[in-house]
């Protein structure tokens, strides 16, 4: 990879990329510093990646920088801790979009992350295995329970909208 | 077959069951059987044999069946089969028939819509603020990029060293035993006769270099010997310890007679020369291990005449010799105490000395 791909690179997915790890962990301060170490990381292994693979090596870099972050903050949830997502039935919230920003934070941080993924970055199950760690098949289970989680969060449409 | 006899009436009367055979034939069996009425009843007999068709059905064929992944999960998992739906897992058959599936039924799309408006959108609107730190000027250096060219030229280098600065010393340089021959054995001289040669003892002119000299023979232990076949007659003597060069085949024949003189004339005197120029500059490995326990362990041992820097330059100018085929030389010259005095350089063209500086 070139200078001028490694800065089409940040043109192109440090947006994303911040986007994908605020919405993670929710603390803009922080999410800065991931998706600067993650750019280090890049300009560091320039040579070795090439600019049509820079993309999921980003989202694969900064994944589990953010992964190590949490660990080291001790604030890696299990998804025991998100085993009662009670239906929001008041009326806080003026849209659908809002409620969902709120019931993305309190589902556990895999489904989360791979749920992120496959709607913001429209990965396929494959590549956000590839991205995360995990197999294909638990990326499945991750994206299945994710929604069922949130379906149920969202609770009664018409009391909502 | 057009003529129906005895011998194939059975396959004409299976034809005629089968409904295989033209009615010209049928006519030809017709004919036939007119003429042999008892093989009438056997083929009425062969019609009675066939299997009357009966409905029978395997009552658990349903049991046999598959369910597709629509129609299992239809009944069982609701909310799968919606997830699936909006992932966009299902097949288009699938997609239909799932559509077909919920059509009626308002509970059902209600609960698709549902997990359908889980499907989160980014927002565009967060930017990461810093993007300007990112980016970088200069260039990308791939050291990989650079192996094969860094690994050629160390390659090259180690082989211009071998090849230039280690001493190319012939096997036989240093022999213990050197096979003379004598074609004319004179009474009263023993048949083998050791002789100890020092190369000290035999060169006279310059002290200090044979002392030099004595110093890398005594280094050398393992030394190969090479042995030259003494011819019918030959007389064998051996000299232990004397650094030669190779023996060529005439430079062997020599007499026994005076061993004195074989020592004292021509053929040391080619020893002398030949080894003297091979002793003037230390092997690569003394340099390193001489340097390592000056500078490394400050080891105090006494220091020897030869410095760094003089070997060095012996060395690059051997090279050049070595390419170039001239005889440049650089020597030190030794005063009584065996001190180094002067350095003398010497080209075909010019020849200088200079004096050794005291530290």
């Amino acid at each position: 990879m070139t200078v001028e791909q490694y800065n089409k690179s940040v043109d192109l997915y440090a947006d994303a990329v911040y986007r994908f790890i605020l919405k993670n962990i929710n603390q803009a301060d922080e999410a800065k510093d991931i998706v600067q170490d993650t750019f280090e990381k890049l300009w560091i292994k320039a040579s070795d990646v090439s600019f049509e693979k820079v993309k999921s090596y980003l989202f694969s870099t900064a994944y589990h920088t953010m992964i190590d972050k949490i660990r080291k903050n001790k604030r890696i949830s299990s998804v025991d801790e998100y085993g009662s997502l009670d239906p929001l039935y008041d009326n806080q919230y003026s849209d659908l979009s809002e409620v969902l920003q709120e019931a993305i934070k309190k589902i556990p941080d895999i489904q989360r992350s791979v749920i992120l993924l496959r709607d913001y970055e429209g990965y396929s199950y494959h590549e956000i295995a590839e991205i995360t760690g995990l197999n294909e098949s638990q990326v499945k289970v991750y994206i299945y329970r994710g929604r069922m989680a949130l379906k149920k969060y969202i609770g009664s449409m018409e009391v909502l909208i | 077959m057009t003529e129906v006899n005895r011998n194939n009436y059975e396959v004409f009367f299976m034809d005629y069951l089968d409904g295989n055979l033209s009615s010209s034939q049928e006519v030809i069996l017709q004919s036939f059987l007119e003429k042999n009425p008892e093989l009438k009843k056997e083929l009425k007999n062969f019609e009675q044999l066939t299997i009357p068709d009966e409905s029978i059905h395997f009552e658990e064929k349903k049991l046999l069946k598959k369910s597709t992944y629509v129609n299992d999960r239809l009944q069982s998992n609701f909310d799968e089969l919606c997830i699936a739906y909006t992932e966009g897992d299902l097949t288009n058959k699938e997609k239909l028939l799932f559509e077909a599936s919920i059509k009626d039924s308002v509970e059902k799309k209600s609960t698709l819509k549902k997990y359908q408006h889980t499907k989160l959108k980014a927002d565009t609107s967060v930017i990461f603020p810093e993007k300007k730190t990112l980016k970088k000027s200069g260039l990308v250096f791939s050291l990989k990029k650079f192996y094969p060219s860094i690994a050629l030229a160390a390659s090259v280098l180690i082989l211009i060293a071998l090849y230039f600065f280690i001493p190319k010393t012939p096997d036989n340089l240093y022999q213990d035993k050197i096979m003379l021959s004598n074609t004319q054995p004179e009474a009263g001289v023993k048949k083998e006769t050791e002789v100890q040669v020092v190369a000290s003892h035999s060169i006279t002119q310059n002290e200090s270099r044979a002392e030099q000299t004595k110093k890398i023979v005594s280094t050398k232990k393992t030394r190969q010997e090479t042995k030259i076949t003494p011819r019918i007659n030959d007389t064998i003597h051996s000299i232990t310890r004397l650094p030669v060069r190779p023996i060529k085949e005439n430079q062997t024949a020599l007499q026994l007679a005076d061993v004195n003189t074989l020592i004292s004339n021509q053929t040391l005197n080619y020893f002398q020369q030949e080894y003297a120029q091979e002793a003037d500059y230390m092997n690569l490995k003394s340099f390193l291990s001489e340097s390592f326990n000056e500078r490394v362990l400050k080891n105090n041992t006494p220091k020897k005449n030869n410095s760094v820097w003089f070997n060095i330059a012996q060395w690059s100018l051997h090279g050049i010799n070595r390419i170039t085929g001239s005889n440049i030389t650089l020597e030190k010259e030794y005063n009584q105490d065996g001190e180094a005095e002067k350095i003398n350089f010497h080209t075909k063209f010019i020849a200088f000395s200079t004096p050794v500086k005291e530290k």
